[in-house]
């Protein structure tokens, strides 16, 4: 695999992703799709890569939450030029500022035990983390609707998806837990953060439903929501860095 | 006054503040569990009110958001039942629709229903499950409950990476031949359980030790040409020496878990077809009145 540990595929990605950005500022929208599908197509070639770190292929790394979240919201922000969607471009900001993460965080791999090598911790990380970059593009257009520049159906339907994504990662979590650990929901710190998170959004929608709760409200809502996601995932990726790892 | 409770906890209002009061909750358990990692494990492999009885009392401080958590978790059970009865009942009596839209509008009680088989099925697991960790070693005997024919461990055989990549000399998988009664074959491997007597046994494993880090300059290059195309070799060893990670096998009885998956299963599916339904009317809806402009 010719992206074998080869970082600069992330870079060039990333690199390809601010162009984007610019261009997207610059109003130049065609230009600026080009950039983000060709960022895409590298950062998708560095992300197989990492499966290869090893010397042998492990799909652990390639969905490791950190590297896989940038391809996430590229992916997103691909989907919204496809339904032409007008605010697309801002998309690319959350991306920029976790592609960022990405350049800083451990390089080398979490070596997997034997209980981590199912398909569905694959399905359980990529509807995680697709989850996670739902719940920020949505705290992003909640913001912009707190600023008057965007419709409030734009941010509850981002969060809506969020939500379906993350209880699919519900789950294929459960499954993969009970394969690997004979328990669907183990009283640890992931699994309890995990159950909080799906508890605030479960809460979310509900609050369309409950007089005198303004769009405005909910805005806040969303954008502090996405905080707790940012804190606690953030803070499990930074302790995962204190693993043993091989390969960088 | 039994109507006053009722229309007390059959409020959306309630519903929100509850979601909100469990999802604190869970986060204080998680702060209590990533300081105290091991003593919490150990609630995996207990029944829940086994667990109170015996740790509540010797560790309030750790412990105390328990509790609560279950309260909130059945009262959250019982505003969920209220409002989605009379959710149906407020359908079934209001404007006619056509059946679609009948049955469209019925999707998320019905999902909420589903919510509450989820809590029931957990409920089930964390009060009637079992759990039991047995050690395995090459000609042992494992005896899962005095009830059931003991079963022999025959062979421990493990799997290791292809050598030359960086995860030379890791298991990749083990499998355990244990012979039952009537001299039957039982393979176990990681990830592949099997039924016996009515429990689901499966291997499990515990790490003794922290591995330390390896270097990728002390490991030998790797040329990507060679990974490429060559089949990768996994070489297979019986185990003649205990490595870093402790084998075990789990036995569990788990009357929730059926309940749990399948319910799992249907909310995905409705919840998918619910939205996707929905964000098709809202486009068709859009498409009508573009043509009628």
């Amino acid at each position: 695999m010719f992206t074998t540990g080869n970082h600069l595929f992330m870079y060039a990605a990333i690199g390809l992703f601010a162009a984007s950005f610019l261009l997207y500022i610059l109003k130049s929208r065609a230009a600026g799709f080009f950039l983000l599908a060709a960022g895409f197509v590298v950062y998708s070639l560095y992300l197989a890569g990492r499966g290869w770190i090893a010397g042998v292929f492990l799909p652990n790394p390639v969905v490791e939450g950190p590297y896989l979240l940038p391809w996430a919201l590229a992916c997103i922000a691909i989907i919204a030029a496809a339904m032409r969607d007008e605010r697309r471009g801002l998309i690319l900001l959350p991306l920029l500022i976790f592609s960022a993460g990405a350049i800083f965080y451990a390089r080398g791999i979490i070596p997997p035990t034997p209980n981590k090598l199912t398909p569905w911790a694959t399905a359980f990380f990529i509807t995680e983390v697709f989850a996670h970059a739902l719940f920020y593009t949505g705290a992003m257009r909640a913001a912009l609707f707190l600023a008057a520049e965007d419709s409030i159906e734009t941010f509850h339907n981002y969060l809506v998806w969020g939500f379906v994504f993350y209880s699919v990662a519900q789950v294929t979590g459960a499954v993969w837990c009970y394969l690997g650990w004979g328990n669907t929901f183990q009283w640890g710190p992931r699994h309890m953060s995990s159950a909080s998170i799906w508890l605030i959004y479960a809460a979310f929608l509900h609050l369309r439903f409950i007089p005198g709760w303004s769009g405005r409200r909910r805005a806040w809502f969303a954008v502090a929501a996405s905080a707790v996601v940012l804190g606690l995932t953030w803070s499990s990726y930074l302790h995962e860095m204190t693993f043993p790892r091989i390969g960088g | 006054m039994i109507k006053r409770i009722w229309d007390f906890l059959g409020v959306v209002r309630l519903s929100f503040w509850l979601l909100l009061a469990a999802a604190a909750l869970f986060l204080a358990g998680m702060f209590h569990s990533s300081y105290d990692y091991s003593y919490f494990r150990a609630m995996n492999e207990l029944r829940i009110q086994d667990w109170l009885a015996r740790e509540l009392p010797s560790r309030p401080g750790a412990n105390w958001w328990l509790p609560p958590l279950v309260c909130v978790l059945f009262l959250l059970g019982v505003n969920t039942v209220i409002c989605t009865f009379n959710r149906i009942i407020a359908l079934v009596a209001g404007t006619k629709r056509s059946a679609y839209h009948f049955a469209q509008s019925l999707l998320p009680s019905i999902v909420h229903i589903l919510f509450i088989t989820v809590m029931a099925g957990h409920a089930i697991t964390a009060t009637a499950g079992s759990w039991t960790r047995i050690p395995v070693s090459h000609g042992g005997n494992l005896v899962i409950d005095q009830s059931i024919p003991p079963l022999v461990v025959q062979s421990i055989r493990d799997t290791y990476y292809p050598a030359g990549s960086l995860m030379a000399n890791r298991i990749r998988q083990t499998e355990v031949i244990l012979e039952g009664e009537g001299k039957i074959r039982i393979p176990l491997s990681f990830l592949d359980s099997v039924s016996y007597h009515g429990y689901r046994l499966q291997l499990d494993m515990v790490k003794h030790k922290k591995e330390k880090t390896v270097e990728a300059a002390a490991r030998p290059k790797i040329v990507d040409s060679e990974i490429c195309n060559k089949a990768e070799t996994f070489r297979s060893v019986e185990r003649k020496r205990e490595p870093a990670q402790k084998l075990l096998i789990l036995a569990i009885k788990d009357p929730g878990l059926p309940v749990i998956l399948a319910a799992f299963a249907l909310i995905l599916v409705i919840m998918t077809w619910y939205f996707i339904s929905l964000a098709i009317t809202r486009n068709g809806v859009q498409d009508d009145s573009t043509r009628a402009r």
